[in-house]
């Protein structure tokens, strides 16, 4: 921590005028127990609950089980100055995390403190927000109803996000849900051209919890690479952190983006992932010798992920007249992608089968489909959104609707390919179809698009137009045809981009003539 | 406050001792055996002696026995011989204390320390204690102790509840909100 000289004179020259021999009264304890990152206090008699506790040295612990005469807390900083005898002073503070514009395009911790070397954030303390929040009342929200695009033609033409949802990202490790959520992150630049202080963008949090510090760097890279770090804020409590910091992180996160969520703004927020946090919280449950439940976890651990998601939400355009004191507008959002990984496809296990009940829907990610090139690996067949349809375009609503009926006859079917010609013409079609439609949905990472650009390729796709075009050369194709409709019918492809244009026969019929042109000066 | 929360069972046992004293009217006599408990086992030799438990209970009772002899009450006496019936004479020596914080709670009264950089007198720490026992609605019974790291002022602590009106305190606030990243 560097102190600057005319900041300590301001301080003391504040001490100095108000001096008077003022008393504190504050609570202490003695340390009876300290090891593995958490610590028995005797004494604290009026202690709150997730109130902030001081040890010597600086160090802070935060209050989580209140017992007749101890508290048991888990240590929030380096564990080892705290020994048994030492006093513990309850600071009458509920652990708080700064919140603000100075975050954005900052990488900090659980705490709020800055991780980037880029100086201190600079939040007073007004921009404090305790971490845990109750979430919106049912009065104070409404329906999702505007979509949250990712840019990835497989979500949002089938699985579509709508602001305010709770969509669950769950699948292997190495199956791309990283990927998803970073690509989600670059897309909301369309939003409001990356520039935070533009009421229309979507701003985002990625909250890291239990990852490798190599990952985090990485995701920092990327984004930056993308210009999507000026609207990010980046929380990370990686896996060397204390188990207690990554427990909170995801709270931290969501209390940064409720800030703006009560002033009207939409947010983005990233978990990723749930599981090292549920890991977490059971480690410290487990050391202040909370009961085990199933798994070992303990009981509260479906509320752990039900709390923390209730608070995605959207709010009532009068959120404001209903609740004064804590929205300043209404009409804000927090939409928020949580991250589980399964263990070899199991989403039977216990955290999975919770967050899967919390959430508004869930993108399955499946290892064999990664491997055999289909990326993103979303398997369409069990990946549903349960109210994203409400918040789809209108124009992407209608050429997407056979897309999933077409793919799953496909797969159906799939295993017929093998007996070629022997098959009858219509089941050769399907097949056809669906392998080309496949092909369609595959995306590269990094490069989300636009709503156009994702209506135009999967309209093409779905009319049969792309049905003699060989497999490989359908990506080439979407790819080119897109450039090649945005340099002629610019104009379409404006009214495409707007959220409220309707799909009309007029429109198909101008896409399909485009398209058949092109056809013809394609080479394949 | 001591530093060690008081086992349960010394609590109850403790608590039983004072409300059959109350009723027997014997609170001074068991009063004055409590304190003389209360001195022999602030030895570790007598603590230990008593809950050793390679000791036979019924020699360790008869230690006891032999060693107050006819100076206890007999409630305090039979408080000793149900503990040993009842294989639980590790708990004596906490009886003392929880006796004397149930007397305390029952008579209103909080027992705290004063510490002071210089030596207090007499009539600050009365004056202390009368002012601190107004503020709380409670009998205040202060202890002095110096304690010259404080530098100047006076640090006061009743159980968990700390006043702190010394130098040593006001310097570590203020070095706390110098370092305090959400100042700068």
């Amino acid at each position: 921590m560097k102190l600057q000289a005319s900041e300590v004179t301001s301080v003391l020259k504040k001490e100095i005028e108000g001096f008077q021999a003022e008393t504190s009264s504050e609570q202490i304890g003695t340390v009876l127990q300290v090891g593995d990152g958490v610590a028995r206090i005797y004494g604290l008699d009026h202690c709150m609950m997730s109130e902030l506790i001081e040890f010597p040295g600086g160090v802070m612990g935060m209050a989580l089980n209140l017992e007749e005469d101890n508290v048991g807390c888990v240590l929030l900083g380096d564990a080892a100055s705290v020994k048994e005898g030492d006093t513990a002073k309850a600071t009458g503070k509920i652990i708080s995390v700064p919140t603000g514009d100075r975050l954005l395009g900052r990488v900090v911790d659980a705490l709020g403190r800055p991780l980037d070397g880029k100086g201190p954030v600079g939040t007073t303390d007004e921009d404090l927000r305790p971490i845990e929040q109750t979430a919106p009342s049912v009065v104070e929200r409404q329906p999702v109803c505007e979509p949250m695009m990712t840019g990835l033609k497989a979500i949002d033409a089938m699985i579509p996000i709508g602001r305010g949802q709770r969509e669950l990202v769950i699948g292997d490790r190495q199956t791309g849900k990283t990927a998803i959520a970073i690509d989600a992150i670059i897309n909301q630049k369309r939003t409001g051209g990356g520039d935070p202080k533009n009421p229309d963008q979507v701003l985002c949090v990625y909250v890291a919890v239990g990852q490798k510090q190599s990952t985090v760097v990485d995701v920092q890279r990327k984004l930056e690479e993308h210009g999507a770090m000026p609207y990010t804020i980046i929380v990370n409590a990686s896996a060397s952190e204390e188990a207690a910091m990554q427990f909170i992180a995801p709270y931290a996160g969501t209390a940064m983006a409720e800030r703006y969520r009560d002033a009207g703004r939409h947010v983005l927020v990233i978990y990723d992932d749930l599981t090292k946090q549920a890991y977490a919280y059971r480690q410290v449950m487990l050391l202040l010798r909370r009961p085990p439940g199933r798994e070992a976890y303990p009981g509260d651990v479906f509320n752990l992920h039900s709390r923390l998601l209730e608070r995605s939400a959207k709010l009532a355009d009068d959120a404001a007249k209903l609740n004064p004191k804590k929205y300043s507008a209404g009409g804000g959002s927090i939409t928020s992608l949580p991250i589980i990984e399964t263990q070899e496809g199991d989403v039977s296990a216990y955290i999975p089968t919770n967050v899967i009940s919390i959430t508004d829907g869930q993108i399955f990610l499946e290892a064999n489909l990664f491997y055999a090139g289909v990326r993103p690996a979303v398997n369409v067949g069990i990946s549903v959104s349960r109210v994203g349809g409400a918040a789809q375009t209108p124009a992407m609503k209608k050429v997407a609707g056979g897309l999933r009926i077409n793919l799953a006859q496909y797969r159906e079917l799939e295993a017929f390919a093998q007996f070629g010609s022997d098959l009858d013409k219509s089941t050769q079609e399907t097949l056809n179809r669906g392998a080309r439609l496949v092909e369609l949905l595959k995306q590269g990472q990094y490069h989300p698009l636009r709503n156009a650009d994702q209506i135009v390729q999967i309209f093409v796709g779905s009319s049969g137009l792309l049905d003699d075009l060989p497999v490989e050369q359908v990506r080439r194709f979407a790819d080119e045809f897109t450039a090649y409709m945005w340099d002629t019918h610019a104009e379409l492809m404006e009214k495409l981009e707007r959220w409220d244009t309707k799909w009309s026969d007029e429109l198909a019929a101008e896409v399909t003539a485009a398209c058949e042109t092109f056809r013809q000066s394609f080479a394949v | 406050m001591s530093a060690r929360p008081l086992s349960p069972a010394a609590r109850r046992y403790g608590r039983a001792l004072h409300a059959a004293a109350r009723e027997a009217g014997a609170l001074d006599q068991v009063r004055a055996d409590v304190g003389l408990l209360q001195a022999v086992f602030a030895d570790e030799a007598a603590r230990s002696a008593v809950s050793d438990p390679r000791i036979a209970v019924d020699r360790r009772q008869a230690m006891i026995e032999k060693a107050f002899g006819e100076l206890l009450h007999p409630l305090t006496r039979n408080t000793v011989r149900v503990l040993a019936r009842r294989g639980r004479l590790e708990v004596l020596p906490e009886v003392p204390d929880a006796f004397l914080e149930t007397d305390d709670r029952l008579a209103g009264r909080v027992h705290g320390v004063a510490e002071s950089a210089l030596p207090l007198d007499e009539a600050t720490l009365s004056d202390l204690a009368a002012s601190l026992g107004r503020r709380l609605d409670k009998q205040v019974v202060l202890e002095a102790r110096q304690l010259p790291e404080l530098i100047g002022g006076i640090r006061v602590t009743l159980g968990c509840e700390r006043y702190d009106g010394s130098l040593r305190g006001r310097l570590e606030r203020l070095e706390r909100k110098l370092l305090d990243p959400s100042t700068l």
